[in-house]
């Protein structure tokens, strides 16, 4: 034991600089279960900060009607607008099942909850990662939503426990969208600085308003038609160019959620 | 050892607190650099030099995470922790306020620098937009959260100082001021 005891001793900072050097493969190694075991300690930090702020919102937050009646007036308006969207989708489908009979081409969309376990921050770039991953079948791309189907989002990378999902509003995000105008404008939708959307490269012919519904084409793999997206803001036409831009404003604050819906797409 | 796997779990705890806690508050606040303003009053009113690596551990713990906006973050907090450590032992007073304020902010000024150098040459290699307004925002936001932040450290001193030996990150007998 003491022939041990001072071979230990001499060779003490060796063997410190190999266990740390074994931690860092074992960290690297085993990342992903690490990480799965912090957000027993995220979770609930983010819902705190994310509850207290909207707390505080509330409170002090400039409003001339009450807080009550302003929530009301804006869950009804969200659930409107995701009404009319559905409707719309259902009018679409309808006519195209008229046409197509015989052909089925139907997907039954699997929603699963997922908490917010961190945020990045910055004005221009928002992502945020999520307590769900491959291990809950979730992949690249899958849209991601809150309440009853307001679009906020996509997975952007997948690990075993956690994604990371970048924000419709981030500029490094383009979603293929329709607009709910007279000819049913799609175009493709990309963050812009402000927590806004921007709809580029409509033909100049085509008519846009302000307050148009605007909801996801469907056109992508993993993103279903008919999430809202949000609803123009301002429309910029250039006389000069062939092509319009609208500015869309998103329907929800992504900051003001805790948890999230992932949307898995499964084929029947 | 046991130091090395203190400064570990305080580094992650603080990187948690940063990304979960502070993050997910609406406003300025979000943009406080906890970790950063935590680590340099450590090291320089306190003396702990070994706090400077917290700064870079977030750093790694980020860029394991891919959820900076900044590809290879580490690099600008080591930039940091250099110049901090050595405007701490060969620059600035330990005890005044007006030298934890400008080492504070040099150190800071040197992450900012390098984080733009890196987030430039990550915007150009993925040729994604870079909006120089958001950033220069979000710069003026971190700045102002970390003189606020650093403020009420300095207020607390006394109180910090007596936590710290509890964990025996200082001699006992440095507890009072």
């Amino acid at each position: 034991m003491p022939i041990f005891r001072t071979w230990f001793l001499k060779k003490r900072r060796t063997i410190s600089y190999a266990i740390f050097g074994i931690l860092i493969v074992v960290f690297f190694l085993g990342r992903s279960f690490f990480l799965k075991q912090l957000h027993v300690l995220q979770i609930p930090l983010v819902s705190v900060a994310t509850w207290t702020s909207n707390q505080y919102t509330n409170l002090f937050g400039s409003s001339s009607i009450k807080i009550s009646d302003y929530q009301h007036i804006l869950s009804e308006r969200n659930q409107y607008a995701v009404d009319r969207a559905e409707l719309e989708s259902l009018k679409l489908k309808n006519a195209t099942l008229e046409q197509e009979l015989g052909f089925l081409n139907r997907r039954v969309l699997k929603g699963i909850p997922a908490s917010i376990v961190s945020r990045s921050v910055s004005n221009q770039n928002t992502t945020f990662v999520i307590h769900v991953g491959t291990d809950e079948k979730i992949v690249e791309g899958s849209a991601v939503i809150v309440g009853d189907g307001v679009y906020v989002g996509k997975v952007t990378r997948v690990d075993q426990f956690q994604s990371i999902v970048t924000a419709s509003t981030d500029p490094r995000v383009a979603t293929g969208v329709t607009l709910f105008n007279k000819t049913r404008t799609i175009g493709i939708a990309q963050g812009s600085t402000g927590n806004l959307i921007e709809l580029k490269f409509i033909p100049v012919d085509e008519e846009i308003h302000v307050n148009d519904l605007v909801v996801t084409s469907g056109l992508e793999e993993q993103i279903p038609t008919g999430l809202v997206v949000g609803i123009v803001n301002t429309v910029k036409p250039d006389a000069e160019a062939p092509f319009q831009h609208a500015i869309l404003e998103p329907l929800v604050d992504i900051r003001r959620y805790d948890s999230v819906i992932v949307l898995t797409p499964t084929d029947l | 050892m046991t130091r090395f796997l203190l400064h570990v779990l305080i580094a992650f705890i603080l990187s948690i607190i940063e990304t979960s806690l502070f993050a997910s508050f609406h406003g300025t606040i979000r943009f406080t650099p906890f970790v950063f303003a935590v680590s340099v009053y450590l090291l320089q009113h306190h003396g702990i030099t070994s706090a400077s690596s917290w700064m870079i551990l977030h750093g790694i713990f980020i860029d394991t995470l891919q959820h900076s906006q900044t590809p290879f973050v580490t690099l600008a907090y080591l930039v940091a922790a250099v110049i901090s450590i050595l405007s701490a032992q060969r620059v600035f007073s330990n005890r005044s306020f007006y030298g934890i304020m400008t080492c504070s902010l040099l150190s800071y000024t040197g992450f900012i620098v390098m984080d733009f150098l890196l987030r430039l040459t990550g915007a150009f290699i993925s040729k994604y937009p870079f909006d120089w307004m958001s950033y220069y925002k979000d710069t003026e936001a971190r700045y102002m959260t970390l003189i606020i932040f650093l403020v009420i450290l300095f207020i607390f001193a006394k109180h910090i100082r007596i936590v710290l030996a509890k964990l025996f990150l200082i001699p006992q007998s440095r507890q009072t001021l």
